[in-house]
């Protein structure tokens, strides 16, 4: 099954993501920010990164700069509970920055996984 | 020659003495004693004559001096004998003889006294300036032979009078031009002088309207003006700062009061000058500075709360709905679980309006047609006018234009007018709500240099309903501040109005008297008449929006379309399902619960369309569908209120990035 990494620092919020996609079989790998993201990131087992924008450590924007970098082919979908940094929202820079999708808190588990499935069957 | 000679040299012989004005010349033969008396008398006038420092000449009818006495002499660095037996012109150039001189002797000559001033340059003194008096000299038979000139150096006090002539100049200048209003008055404030600067403040047009009026008219606290007074006596000089005046015609101006007592000189006081200085703009900008100031620190606060909220809402829906799978629709666990998924609508609802109030939703900004937003959303409305309200619309300016995201716009005119409606449910009256345009300069912050006036849209919604105090006109825009009863709102409609207006770099005032109505004033930055707008680029996808009687669906297809899609707008009771299985995506606008657009879809769905749809719709209209949201066609669900960001998120993530 095609493997997901959910990178959220709300610790309820990463499992709940985490059980409804495990739920529909996909493999899942969870990081709790940015830092620990980068560092567990496997191209060959990742084609799906899940990541919240506002993070300690390197936000969620660094995450996607550096997955495209590593994997420019893995999908990105990033998740943010609002928030906005200089002219634009953070989910506007994510997509600009590559994001294949982007999620506003608060959101359905159906309607993601809706969409994982679109993106990565 | 020297300065004691009598007798001069030249054409007629003359003796003469200088007293008394001017005496005959000639006459009888004086004895031996009187001779004696004569000489000692010659002598002391001549002593009296060269200790003068004014110049003294007698000139004769050729224009030649005759006599001269020694100031003359100094001040032309000349012996006596270099200036006796000399042309005027000689001695005092050309030009002087010519232009000035000549016609003044002459004049003397025919009998009057001369006066004139002038100006001359002596080779010991340089430029200065003199007066001069010719007197007409006669001899026995009455004829004018001579003229005895007299030169006084008046340079001192003619500089003296420049100066004080200048600095009163300057003065008057200063007080006709400069902002600060100058008033005399007596000891009880009856007014005696005021300037322009004073009439302009008080609004004022001439002065006599306000001479003999006490100052105390003017304060719009009277008593104040008692207690200033009693100060200003007993201290000599006050200053009083942020007093309301009441200038004619009733506008309240705040005014710093500067004055002191004038007395006389045995310390009685005899009247009052002051000044006084328009401090309202200050007063304005200070208090709006402040208001903004707090508004944004509970905005920075809400903001933040409302983020971390939103990542607690997902995982209570996620678990609800995780809860949800496998359960029968019929049994308790399902319904109390979808009754918490509806209070999540209601948070969700509560923090979306928070993070627009905090500005933390960026905003799509296109160019806008003020007018259509305005005629959108005053037949929004029309139908929930309350009953002895009236609804009127003035446009003035129909071409005028913003950049802002259209549905936002809908959105902070609907809570304004709404607002005033609901205010006027029980009084009646009359909302009107106008559209101008209104030249102002940005006044957002205290610190920020003076910036050239811009042009902006200005809409105002004028209502005479109840009114507020001046208190709770000064708290509405804040989060959770109403006025409404327990359940009638959320306290943030009004919040919600001030991030929108903000984030366009917007103004808005509030202008409010309780039993006097409310005027709220929206100004937004225009856009140049001949700017283009933005739909120059690339034709984006073909969209269709249902249904067309949807105000808020007109609004939406309108950003759409300057967002540069091919929007075409249609009716759920008209033909579009047949149009709609050739149209690249449809924006389904759920209106009500009684024509569901997940019907529709699902109707579609049936029929064989495959068009991608996106739903656009109420939470709890939403909830009520309970449609399984795995159909194939819809892609999206966006809940209202929805920016026009958010929906061309939502289009270019399913079409325009098809997986």
């Amino acid at each position: 099954m095609p493997g997901v990494m959910i990178v959220e620092d709300d610790t309820s919020l990463r499992e709940m993501l985490r059980e409804a996609l495990e739920k529909r079989k996909y493999t899942v790998i969870t990081a709790s920010d940015g830092r620990e993201a980068l560092a567990k990131f496997k191209p060959s087992v990742i084609d799906l990164v899940i990541t919240d924008l506002l993070m300690p450590e390197e936000d969620g924007l660094k995450v996607i700069m550096k997955v495209r970098e590593a994997k420019p082919e893995t999908k990105i979908i990033a998740i943010s509970g609002g928030g906005k940094a200089g002219p634009g929202s953070y989910l506007h820079i994510a997509r600009k920055l590559g994001a294949d999708q982007v999620f506003s808190k608060p959101f359905l588990p159906s309607e993601l996984i809706q969409k994982v499935k679109e993106i990565i069957g | 020659m020297t300065s004691g000679k009598a007798v001069m040299k030249g054409k007629n012989k003359i003796s003469a003495n200088f007293t008394n004005g001017v005496r005959r010349i000639g006459g009888l033969i004086p004895g031996r004693k009187k001779l004696e008396e004569l000489r000692r008398e010659a002598f002391y006038n001549e002593l009296m004559i060269n200790s003068s420092r004014s110049m003294v000449s007698v000139i004769n009818r050729e224009y030649i001096y005759e006599k001269v006495n020694k100031s003359f002499c100094d001040n032309h660095n000349r012996v006596i004998d270099q200036v006796v037996g000399h042309h005027i012109e000689e001695i005092w150039g050309h030009s002087n003889f010519v232009n000035l001189i000549r016609s003044n002797v002459d004049n003397c000559l025919t009998g009057k006294v001369v006066y004139y001033q002038a100006c001359f340059d002596t080779p010991s003194n340089g430029k200065r300036f003199y007066e001069v008096v010719l007197r007409p000299v006669r001899n026995n038979t009455d004829e004018v032979t001579h003229v005895l000139a007299e030169t006084f150096d008046v340079t001192d006090i003619k500089l003296k009078e420049q100066a004080v002539s200048e600095i009163e100049w300057e003065f008057r200048n200063l007080e006709s031009n400069l902002p600060i209003g100058f008033f005399r008055c007596d000891t009880n404030g009856k007014l005696l002088h005021v300037n322009k600067a004073f009439l302009r403040i008080l609004r004022a047009d001439r002065e006599p309207d306000l001479l003999g009026r006490s100052l105390r008219e003017f304060y719009s606290e009277p008593a104040l003006f008692d207690l200033h007074l009693n100060t200003l006596i007993s201290q000599n000089v006050a200053s009083f700062a942020q007093v309301v005046l009441t200038a004619e015609g009733g506008e309240k101006i705040i005014c710093r009061i500067s004055a002191f007592v004038v007395n006389d000189g045995s310390g009685n006081a005899i009247y009052i000058d002051g000044a006084i200085e328009d401090f309202t703009r200050e007063a304005d900008l200070e208090k709006r500075l402040r208001q903004s100031q707090k508004i944004d620190t509970i905005a920075l606060l809400a903001g933040g709360i409302a983020h971390d909220f939103n990542t607690i809402l997902t995982t209570i829906y996620g678990y609800s709905e995780l809860s949800l799978e496998g359960l029968d629709p019929s049994s308790a666990p399902y319904r109390n679980i979808m009754k918490i998924v509806q209070a999540l609508g209601r948070a969700r609802s509560l923090t979306n309006q928070i993070l627009t109030f905090s500005r933390q939703v960026g905003q799509e900004r296109i160019a806008v047609k003020v007018s259509d937003i305005i005629h959108e959303a005053v037949s929004f409305l029309k139908p929930s006018v309350p009953e002895g309200v009236t609804l009127v619309c003035i446009i003035r300016e129909p071409d005028i234009r913003v950049s802002a995201d259209p549905t936002q716009l809908f959105r902070v005119f609907i809570n304004l007018a709404s607002n005033a409606l609901q205010a006027m449910e029980q009084s009646g009256g009359r909302l009107t709500v106008l559209l101008d345009k209104k030249e102002q300069v940005r006044t957002s912050s205290l610190n920020t240099e003076e910036k050239m006036p811009e042009m902006t849209a200005l809409i105002r919604f004028e209502d005479n309903g109840p009114g507020m105090d001046e208190a709770v006109a000064e708290r509405i825009f804040e989060p959770f501040f109403t006025t409404k009863k327990q359940g009638k709102g959320t306290g943030l409609g009004l919040s919600v109005v001030y991030g929108i207006i903000s984030e366009l770099d917007g103004d808005i005032t509030v202008t409010s008297k309780r039993n006097a109505g409310t005027t709220i004033d929206v100004t937004i930055p225009a856009l140049p008449a001949d700017s283009q707008t933005e739909t120059g680029q690339t034709a984006r996808a073909g969209l269709m929006i249902i249904p067309a009687r949807d105000n808020e669906a007109k609004v939406i297809a309108m950003g759409l379309a300057n967002s540069g899609y091919a929007v075409e707008v249609a009716d759920p009771v008209s033909d579009w399902r047949t149009r709609a299985a050739s149209a690249d995506m449809l924006i389904l606008i759920d209106k009500s619960p009684t024509l569901p657009a997940y019907d529709l879809v699902f109707s579609l769905s049936e029929a064989g369309v495959t068009t991608p749809a996106l739903i656009i719709s109420d939470f709890d209209i939403w909830l009520a569908a309970e449609k399984d949201l795995s159909s194939e066609i819809v892609k999206a669900n966006l809940f209202k209120p929805v920016s026009l960001k958010e929906i061309i998120y939502s289009i270019d993530s399913i079409i325009a990035k098809p997986s």
